[in-house]
């Protein structure tokens, strides 16, 4: 006689609908449902484990410590992100006042500086070209972290808060 | 619960009491998942630490649509396993093994005279059959639920499961 196999023993023990024909074999095998109770009190054993196993000492200072580490460095991070995004406005407007002698720009901003030149003095537009190269790092610095974050919406917020910014710097330039 | 969520509005708009009253309240049960799931004290405790930290961080994304504990059951699961995978693909760079994801180390038999708790037995499975074994038979979830969870195909989560129990059986017949 070939009886049921370990899965199909597991799937009666779970209550689970058999095939007819597996079906037929258990009602008429002793040993497949000697096997079957068998399985069917592992579970019971296992379903009665206690729900909540204490730790042997409290983590809570640990776990609090973390947290207030990741703040700091979180507030660190958002600092210097204010520093750089300060830093970029400053040079655009040293380099407005002072001419010619910008950063070359990213690929991604070439089309923004096209439009640019049509619009806007040379000075102007070679100050954006800095300053869009400098505003497209930190977005990228910001959009990588947040990748890592993502559930963080203040990293979210600050990311719309720059491209707002960004926007508004192109259409300033835009219209000098 | 009510008092959960009530706590985890509070914790997400920062209030550190609150948050302590949360750990308080599911750190034990945290720590019983993590436990069995990793089946190594220090490594259930560095997961519990995780589990809470990450719970923190995403308080925000708790949208109260579940239960607040089958929420954090399912984010320390979460954390649990993804810290396994990362461990597994790095002990693979290392050791440049061919076993694919979900081969896993052979059950090894026990002497005559060695006699074991369920919850030693438990902890002596392989790493992937002890996973499904926990998730199935002592958490809850379902075949498909699992197979989600782990990233493979339900059959797979039947097989290890079989095997689990069977090799438990063996193990508690001593």
């Amino acid at each position: 006689m070939t009886h049921l196999t370990d899965e199909l023993l597991d799937t009666a023990a779970d209550g689970d609908a058999l095939a007819p024909t597996d079906a037929e074999h258990l009602r008429a095998c002793a040993e497949c449902q000697t096997n079957v109770e068998r399985l069917r009190a592992l579970r019971g054993r296992l379903a009665a484990l206690p729900q909540a196993l204490p730790t042997d000492g409290d983590l809570w200072p640990t776990v609090h410590g973390a947290i207030r580490a990741r703040r700091r460095r979180r507030l660190v991070f958002t600092s210097s992100f204010g520093l750089a995004l300060a830093a970029a406005l400053l040079i655009a407007v040293v380099r407005i006042g002072n001419g010619p002698g910008a950063v070359p720009p990213g690929t991604e901003t070439s089309a923004e500086l096209a439009e640019l030149k049509a619009l806007a003095p040379p000075v102007v537009v070679e100050a954006m070209a800095a300053n869009l190269t400098i505003y497209d790092a930190a977005l990228r610095e910001l959009e990588a972290f947040a990748a890592s974050e993502r559930e963080n919406a203040d990293v979210q917020q600050r990311i719309e808060e720059l491209r707002r910014k960004r926007a508004a710097l192109l259409r300033l330039a835009s219209n000098s | 619960m009510h008092e959960d969520r009530e706590l985890a509005t509070r914790a997400a708009r920062g209030d550190m009491v609150a948050f302590e009253a949360l750990y308080r309240r599911h750190s034990s049960r945290v720590h019983a998942i993590c436990l069995r799931l990793t089946a190594d004290r220090h490594g259930a405790e560095e997961a519990v630490q995780d589990v809470f930290v990450r719970l923190w961080e995403r308080l925000g994304s708790f949208r109260g649509e579940s239960a607040f504990s089958s929420w954090l059951h399912r984010l320390a699961i979460n954390t649990v396993l993804q810290t396994m995978r990362s461990t597994r693909r790095r002990e693979a760079r290392v050791m440049t093994s061919d076993d694919g994801e979900l081969e896993d180390a052979p059950i090894r038999t026990l002497a005559v005279e060695e006699r074991i708790d369920l919850e030693d037995a438990i902890a002596r499975l392989p790493q992937q059959v002890r996973t499904v074994v926990v998730l199935h038979d002592i958490e809850g979830f379902t075949h498909e639920e699992i197979a989600l969870m782990m990233s493979v195909p339900p059959g797979t989560i039947r097989s290890q499961l079989s095997r689990a129990r069977k090799t438990l059986l063996q193990w508690l017949q001593r």
